[in-house]
């Protein structure tokens, strides 16, 4: 009878370890570099994913990259802001429409539909953007690159 | 090679079709100005309203490029800008057409779009010509423009060659994009160098000198020859922009009797307070010995001025800014001036 309730508490122990691991890597948010499943894409450098969402070419086998900015989700935006060009909205913002006044370069497109981001993904190759893993979940046909931010909840 | 350069554009752009990526800007903005210490026999008006809209467009055909903008107010519509340009590589282009002088920071980063600028005026010596600007601000020619990436950071160059403005009493003329019967006493020619720590952000310090022939319709000033230098720097720290520039010129009137030169400059701090709310200082000086007989000729010119002013940010395009300035101007008259400004950009 001892070991039955021995027994019982282990399994117990080891539910509530597998439980306790499951809510933190249900919990753990991650940003994806993300392209059309039908393309290939080594990882791009920091400067690379910098002049890219800027509005400057990067080439990727003489093929330009074109970038396009997801602002589907809040989130996903900010913490692109913070972590891939490292500049508050309002910098970004001016600095894409100053480049396009002085001197003519395009900023990337705006996609606020993740329908709409998931299609022109798919439809040209070489188009790249950024999701959260959630995200990532609802865009049939786009994987992922490279992870460009992850955190824990704990 | 004026109409070599017009049939090559002419030609190019027949053969363009429609453009991979294109966009077209509408900047727009409405100002009140009130001034207050005014002479009583002053030929400046006490209040003014004055609109302004500047349309501006570009087209990316792979290799080449097109830009155009055209501005308007109450006094005077030209264009600003009419480019066509062929990226040589990645970091280089050569352009052929209207383009500003890049002889000036302050210009050349905010063009005519007022939403741009922190402030609602523009430096004295930033000015453009329809504005009382003292200095030549648009050429019409070619430019070679372009990037070298050294170590971390880039040096920035741009080199243009052209014809420039005409001076009559009213002040300095931006002369039509297609005008014909010109030679080399119109003409101007300048370089700008300048490096960038980081070449995605906006610091940047540089320097630049032109030289230009300015065919003069004022009695008794029949050529200027103008040759200038300056300095720039354009420095972001977060919370705190600091631009300044400051720049020599030198005028030879009627070639080979007067000569006189002057010195301005000015020292701008954006102080930003919120995403939403910044507050501006900027000092402006001149330095002349007064022999200068090109300088004479511009009574608007402020050659002091002292400025204070703040920006609201309304929305993503939307600007109001309110400023509070006191200037001296060239004909010695002083006084000081409210403005309230309301700007956009569309989309």
């Amino acid at each position: 009878m001892r070991r039955w309730r021995c027994l019982v508490l282990a399994v117990c122990l080891l539910g509530l370890l597998v439980a306790a691991l499951g809510a933190s890597a249900a919990g753990k948010q991650q940003l994806f570099l993300v392209i059309g499943q039908e393309t290939e894409l080594a990882p791009l450098t920091t400067t690379e994913l910098r002049r890219l969402f800027l509005g400057f070419t990067v080439d990727r086998e003489g093929q330009p990259l074109r970038p396009l900015i997801n602002r589907n989700d809040q989130l996903s935006y900010q913490v692109f802001l913070q972590t891939v060009v490292g500049m508050s909205a309002r910098t970004y913002e001016r600095q894409l429409l100053s480049q396009l006044y002085r001197r003519g370069i395009q900023p990337p497109p705006v996609y606020t539909s993740l329908r709409k981001l998931t299609d022109a993904l798919k439809a040209q190759p070489g188009t790249v953007s950024f999701a959260l893993g959630d995200e990532l979940e609802e865009m049939a046909g786009v994987k992922s690159v490279q992870v460009l931010w992850e955190q824990s909840s704990r | 090679v004026y109409w070599i350069t017009i049939s090559v554009m002419f030609i190019c752009m027949l053969s363009v079709c429609a453009p991979a990526s294109a966009q077209g800007l509408i900047f727009g903005d409405m100002t009140a100005v009130s001034r207050v210490h005014l002479d009583p026999d002053t030929d400046f008006p006490r209040d003014e309203l004055e609109p302004h809209a500047t349309l501006f467009y570009t087209g990316d055909f792979g290799h080449t490029k097109v830009l155009g903008e055209y501005s308007a107010n109450k006094h005077d519509s030209h264009v600003g800008r009419a480019q066509l340009g062929w990226s040589v590589d990645s970091m280089n282009s050569l352009w052929l057409g209207r383009m500003h002088n890049p002889t000036s920071y302050w210009r050349t980063r905010y063009h005519h779009g007022s939403y741009l600028q922190p402030t609602i005026s523009r430096p004295a010596i930033s000015e453009f010509e329809v504005d009382d600007g003292v200095l030549p601000a648009h050429i019409t020619g070619v430019e070679f423009d372009g990037e070298h990436v050294l170590m971390s950071g880039a040096v920035r160059y741009t080199a243009t060659a052209g014809f420039g403005d005409k001076l009559d009493e009213d002040g300095l003329k931006v002369p039509d994009v297609f005008e014909g019967g010109r030679g080399l006493h119109d003409s101007s020619y300048a370089l700008r160098l300048s490096w960038l720590p980081d070449p995605l952000d906006g610091n940047e310090i540089g320097i630049y000198a032109g030289f230009n022939h300015i065919d003069s319709h004022v009695p008794g000033l029949h050529e200027v020859e103008q040759a200038l230098a300056g300095f720039f720097v354009n420095w972001d720290w977060r919370s705190l922009v600091l631009t300044s520039e400051l720049i020599g010129v030198h005028n030879r009137a009627n070639p080979g009797s007067d000569s006189g030169s002057f010195v301005s400059g000015y020292v701008q701090t954006e102080y930003i307070l919120t995403p939403k709310w910044s507050l501006n200082l900027r000092l402006e000086n001149t330095w002349s010995n007064g022999d200068d007989d090109y300088l004479s000729e511009f009574n608007n010119f402020a050659e002091k001025r002292g400025l204070l002013g703040v920006r609201y940010d309304i929305t993503h395009n939307q600007a109001l800014k309110f400023e509070y300035d006191h200037s001296r101007r060239q004909d010695e008259e002083e006084f000081s001036q409210f403005q309230l400004q309301w700007s956009f950009v569309f989309p």
